[in-house]
């Protein structure tokens, strides 16, 4: 048994559950008593455990207060997002006659820098907090630590061999798999930034699915595939998670767009 | 700060030290298993009280033990900790079953709350406490029904009226925030 196992099979949460046969039982403790990044994720989550049982009943009620609320929240927030997008299209910059005015059939050497599409095509680095989660048990991992630290210094090329060699000794690795197509999508190397980002969604339930998804549109927005972006961007959506209501906005963005595009 | 593995041959080298009466050597062993060893059989007992007593019978069966050179293969120390404890664990859950204790009924008694929490399980709780609070409510909701209740997905998924991929998906978010505040903010204290 090792970290990476531990961590597919969400063997901690179910060892807090009491959901292990005797034999992994077994096999988990034996691992953590020799691994302390492991037994720190079990500290932790027993008193992540622990706390929402002393407020269990605090968050049930949270519940009840607002039933159906959630649902509608985003209504407000999307008419006003709709609203600025609009405003935005309408002050944007019309190109000049001898550019080509459909942000679809542009090449990139022709698409100017302000143009729509290459505003929402603009990324940010995704946020990176090194931990020292399973790299002290992990040589992929070790390698992984090591090569971000380039990534902190904002150097994004310098860290792909570096994840390049992770992932020689780990192909599965998610978060190597993701942050290698984040680099390669802020090197301006499409191409590899879908091949690594799709890599990461094949590997699952991770915590890097969403965020892979809302890059995968990015490149594919950069490569000019709208209907792929449009894809991938409704999957954002359908997680309901933190990307939720940019991918709503990049859908909106790009169907004005298409609206307003000859 | 990077954590280290407990290398074999350190702990080879631990059990032969304590064999030779080297009082460091029975500290450095405490510091290594005590907290493994609670997390252990707190888990084992749901009892943090009695995983504390049975903690401290457990290292100082393993120090006797090894004092004594009856661990034979002094490379399997990690092994042996955790079957003296597993032992120990069994021995009290029978004993529990043989002569069931009485509980108080009273459910405002403080033997309702887990009393004498260590210095470093009172700081993660209480950044634990933090992180849950910067959740969003669903997200909160999510984890109270995986981690306490032991719901799978799809069914919190039904109740939720969410899909189960959104459900595994922010559940996986909210644990992975928590984890990072966690060593986040411990990272920032001495």
């Amino acid at each position: 048994m090792d970290c990476l196992q531990i961590n597919q099979e969400e063997m901690i949460e179910r060892y807090l559950l009491g959901q292990l046969q005797e034999s992994e039982q077994e096999a988990l403790e034996r691992h953590y008593f020799e691994c302390p990044h492991c037994l720190k994720e079990l500290e932790t989550r027993r008193a992540l455990r622990e706390e929402l049982a002393r407020r269990e009943v605090e968050i049930r009620a949270e519940a009840t207060r607002a039933p159906g609320v959630r649902k509608w929240l985003w209504v407000p927030a999307l008419a006003g997002a709709t609203a600025a997008i609009a405003l935005a299209v309408w002050l944007w910059p019309r190109p000049t006659s001898t550019v080509p005015t459909s942000p679809i059939a542009q090449t990139p050497a022709t698409v100017p820098d302000n143009s729509p599409l290459v505003r929402l095509a603009h990324v940010e680095p995704p946020a990176y907090t090194p931990l020292t989660l399973r790299g002290s048990t992990n040589a992929a991992n070790r390698r992984f630590h090591e090569a971000m630290a380039h990534y902190k210094e904002g150097d994004y090329a310098a860290v792909i061999p570096g994840l390049r060699q992770a992932l020689r000794l780990d192909p599965t690795l998610p978060e190597a798999n993701f942050y290698m197509g984040a680099c390669y999508l802020l090197t301006s190397n499409e191409e590899e930034a879908i091949k690594s980002l799709n890599k990461t969604v094949s590997l699952g339930e991770t915590p890097y699915l969403e965020d892979a998804r809302f890059y995968l549109a990015k490149a594919y927005l950069r490569s000019h595939d709208i209907a792929a972006a449009q894809r991938e961007l409704e999957k954002v959506v359908g997680l309901e998670g933190d990307r939720e209501s940019e991918a709503r906005q990049l859908l909106q963005q790009l169907a004005t767009l298409s609206k307003t595009s000859p | 700060m990077t954590i280290q593995p407990h290398q074999p041959e350190d702990l080879t080298s631990l059990a032969e030290r304590i064999r030779q009466n080297d009082p460091t050597a029975e500290s450095d062993l405490i510091r290594i298993f005590q907290r493994p060893v609670f997390v252990m059989l707190v888990t084992r007992t749901r009892d943090s009280e009695a995983a504390r007593d049975l903690t401290q019978e457990v290292l100082l069966a393993v120090l006797k033990a090894l004092r004594n050179g009856q661990l034979r293969a002094a490379e399997k120390l990690s092994a042996f900790v955790h079957g003296t404890a597993r032992n120990l664990a069994n021995n009290y859950l029978r004993t529990l079953l043989q002569s069931p204790r009485e509980l108080p009924l009273d459910p405002d008694l403080p033997l309702a709350a887990p009393e004498g929490k260590t210095l470093q399980e009172e700081e993660r709780s209480s950044i634990v406490q933090r992180a849950i609070q910067q959740l969003d409510s669903l997200d909160r909701r999510i984890l109270l029904m995986t981690l306490v209740d032991g719901w799978k997905p799809g069914k919190i998924a039904v109740e939720l009226a969410l899909t189960p991929e959104a459900v595994r998906a922010r559940k996986s978010r909210a644990v992975r925030k928590v984890i990072e505040m966690v060593e986040k903010l411990s990272r920032k204290r001495p």
